[in-house]
């Protein structure tokens, strides 16, 4: 039996006698879709709040500090967390198109790019996120009191959580966008390949 | 809402329905195709529809309605394994009223779906790629409409359907 006559099987054995709910169907694209929509809002303004509440208490202590190391420190952690913000949103709008109907080739190729962005900005994040607020929160705290042992302890704890930072992202490069990476390539070098 | 929203999202409504109702048949076999078991067919169906739905506004109409709609299935079905996990879904179950409740099929169509089955269970054998490509040919699209949902030359689809014809048709040929 050739290939063409099992295709003669495959378009009578129509799958479409499933009746579809139309109603119901939309119900649920439009459900899915304003759930969608939710959850973007949810963690622009979650990245929002978690900024305005660091701008006020830092601002707070920049304004009623009476050491410019404090100050200074408390500005620095204002303005990072600015920056993070800006930074994050500026990643997600830049690079390629996001659209489902590209052509597959096209959508493949403008995931991969998209997953550079992401191991670019992992990579990289001990400059642009875990350097500046470390910075920060380190002349803070000495400018608050310098040399006690509270001083040290709050020192490590700093040194600690972002070691954790910079150790989780560097995971998540390894383990989950290394490997989309790869699979993307393979998936191009699949389509490309003609023999 | 104005009277003009209203009637782009009855033009939405409308235009997304009508290309579901043309394309259903294609979009189950693309499911069958891609996943790995009933639950995740139609998981699977549910997403390519609201990847569909969204990407409606930006659809010109520079490809046919099924071209693009099978752009957005393929994508969406290759993608899904990597995106399985950054969006949690409602499942779809089978006794859900969406899905419908299909007849029971007469005897004489019994052997016709074997043979079928033995073609899926060959087409699990492929790599996502040719099985985008095979789905198309059995699907009856033209080598330029398979070029342009893949974004490869006609000539390319040409050699690589040649290859992937070949092989199945092998692999067919042992299991019968």
């Amino acid at each position: 039996m050739t290939l063409d006559a099992y295709r003669d099987d495959w378009n009578e054995l129509d799958p479409d006698h499933e009746a579809l709910d139309e109603e119901r169907l939309l119900e649920r694209v439009r459900e899915e879709s304003d759930a969608f929509e939710r959850k973007i809002r949810r963690r622009d303004l979650l990245e929002t709040l978690a900024a305005a509440f660091v701008v006020l208490a830092f601002g707070y202590e920049a304004a009623t500090s009476t050491t410019w190391l404090a100050r200074l420190g408390a500005l620095i952690v204002i303005g990072s967390s600015v920056f993070v913000v800006w930074w994050l949103r500026r990643a997600r709008k830049a690079g390629p198109a996001r659209s489902m109907d590209l052509t597959v080739g096209d959508r493949l190729r403008a995931e991969r790019e998209r997953v550079d962005i992401q191991i670019h900005l992992l990579e990289n994040v001990l400059w642009w996120y875990v350097g500046p607020l470390a910075v920060g929160t380190v002349l803070f705290t000495l400018g608050l009191e310098a040399g006690t042992a509270a001083t040290a302890v709050t020192l490590s704890v700093i040194a600690a959580g972002c070691a954790f930072v910079w150790r989780l992202n560097m995971r998540a490069v390894r383990r989950a966008l290394r490997p989309r990476r790869n699979e993307l390539t393979r998936l191009l070098r699949d389509l490309q390949e003609e023999a | 809402m104005s009277v003009e929203r209203e009637t782009t999202m009855s033009d939405r409504r409308n235009a997304f329905l009508h290309m579901v109702r043309e394309n259903t048949a294609r979009l189950r076999r693309i499911c069958r195709a891609y996943a790995e078991d009933r639950e995740d067919e139609q998981d699977l169906f549910q997403e390519i529809l609201f990847q569909a739905w969204r990407s409606l506004p930006s659809f010109e109409g520079e490809a046919r309605p099924g071209t693009w709609l099978y752009r957005v299935a393929l994508n969406t079905a290759l993608g899904r394994k990597r995106k399985r996990d950054v969006r949690s879904r409602a499942h779809l179950s089978e006794d859900d009223p969406v899905m419908g409740s299909r007849p029971p099929r007469p005897d004489r169509e019994l052997s016709q779906k074997r043979r079928v089955e033995r073609l899926y269970a060959a087409i699990d054998r492929l790599s996502e790629m040719d099985r985008a490509l095979v789905l198309m040919y059995l699907d009856e699209h033209s080598y330029a409409e398979m070029g342009d949902v893949l974004g490869l030359s006609e000539s390319h689809v040409g050699v690589k359907l040649h290859r992937i014809r070949k092989k199945l048709s092998e692999w067919l040929e042992d299991e019968s």
